[in-house]
């Protein structure tokens, strides 16, 4: 059987591409490498306006990255807190857990496939919320006042000249 | 608030059945086609030039992503899927006539290689999504009873239902991360040229009002020396 084929139809990899995790920390990866090489390469822009936008780019995703690897995981082991919030899961016990132990055995409990869907889902849904803050509001703030400082270091030759200019 | 209820159930309904790739890949860009601009904007240390076009930049590639990312994955998945799980049971049904367990005359070879790829489809969005599911033809029930019973009688081989869902999840994914590394940043360098191709054909009628002053200057060789870096080389002192 041909890999592509192989890989296409593989029922792991469809578990493991329906975690947002591993979706946003895949296409942020790749974001990391296209984006920087893409926009050094457009030619309507002068080579300052490229650099800077490259620089911002690679800093913010790998940056984003970072941070997200680092914040998701706890993010995501207490997620089961903010269910009471859900009227959908009013009636499921899940929503009374008090420890993550505690809403794991209790998730074990329920039985319902529907409900079971819906816990799911809330989970996934509070799970992109809380990714959508750390890497749309969270992390361009910090890079925007990283991102000149390290451009410096990587540049002080043309960061002089600049300042020479202006004097 | 009851309507918001319903929206947030089906949202969650959908998410916890099938989780595909596109749909948090466009939220996140969604958040990010807003909330990044405002940061480069809030940046006080870069220059007007270099703001504005990573402004744009930033624009445009996260609504590219969000257009290209529902847009574009939707068509693929749903023009690949039905392909791609035909594909995989001719390439099983290969494995099995060289492992000696199939005929290549038999009637359940040729069930496998020649699958119905609209029967298929539909099986498999059937349960998925009741509302959009198309009323199957009794040709294309016949169609899927033998393939299930083909199936039922290997042990590796999964079943329609299930190869289509699968397999729409994985493609989903592969295609957000192409779009990611290349054809986002790729059309969103073309726009780019198209926008400064339009903007420079603005400034055009400008320019042509000003009256271009030439004069000739008298050739210098030490001025030549110096704009080509070579006065470095201190001729004329020698």
């Amino acid at each position: 059987m041909s890999l592509i084929v192989n890989f296409l139809t593989n029922p792991q990899a469809a578990d493991f591409v329906q975690n947002s995790t591993c979706q946003v920390l895949s296409e942020g990866c790749l974001k990391a490498v296209g984006r920087p090489t893409f926009t050094l390469l457009d030619k309507t822009a002068t080579k300052e306006e490229r650099k800077y936008s490259a620089t911002k780019e690679l800093l913010y995703q790998s940056f984003s990255m970072a941070a997200f690897f680092a914040l998701i995981f706890p993010i995501k082991r207490n997620t089961f807190k903010l269910l009471k919030f859900f009227p959908q899961l009013k009636n499921c016990d899940v929503i009374n857990a008090k420890t993550a132990k505690e809403y794991q055995e209790k998730l074990k409990q329920v039985t319902d496939k529907t409900m079971l869907t819906k816990i799911k889902g809330a989970n996934e849904l509070m799970s992109i919320i809380a990714s959508g803050i750390i890497l749309a509001v969270v992390t361009p703030q910090i890079v925007t006042r990283l991102v000149h400082p390290i451009m410096n270091k990587l540049s002080p030759d043309e960061t002089k000249n600049k300042l020479d200019k202006k004097a | 608030m009851k309507n918001f209820n319903n929206i947030v159930d089906k949202i969650i309904t959908r998410l916890g059945t099938s989780n595909d790739s596109e749909i948090c890949t466009a939220a996140l860009a969604a958040f990010k086609l807003i909330f990044i601009p405002f940061a480069t904007m809030s940046d006080k240390k870069s220059t007007k030039e270099q703001k504005n076009y990573a402004l744009t930049r930033d624009f445009l590639t996260e609504g590219v992503a969000l257009a290209g990312y529902i847009g574009i994955t939707r068509v693929v998945k749903n023009n690949l899927t039905a392909p791609i799980c035909a594909k995989y049971y001719k390439e099983k049904a290969h494995d099995l006539v060289k492992q000696k367990k199939l005929d290549i005359n038999s009637v359940d070879y040729k069930t496998l290689t020649n699958i119905d790829k609209a029967a298929l489809k539909n099986h498999a969005m059937n349960e998925f999504l009741d509302e959009n599911a198309k009323k199957f033809t009794k040709n294309q029930t016949e169609h899927i009873e033998a393939l299930e019973n083909i199936i039922s009688k290997f042990s590796n081989i999964q079943n329609p239902k299930d190869l289509y869902i699968n397999t729409k999840k994985v493609i989903s994914h592969v295609s957000v991360c192409i779009l990611a590394l290349t054809l986002i940043p790729y059309i969103t360098n073309k726009l780019i040229y198209v926008l400064s191709k339009v903007k420079s054909q603005d400034s055009k009628p400008q320019k042509t009002n000003t009256t271009i002053n030439t004069t000739l200057k008298p050739f210098s060789m030490a001025e030549y020396m110096n704009n080509t870096r070579l006065g470095g080389l201190n001729v004329f002192n020698r």
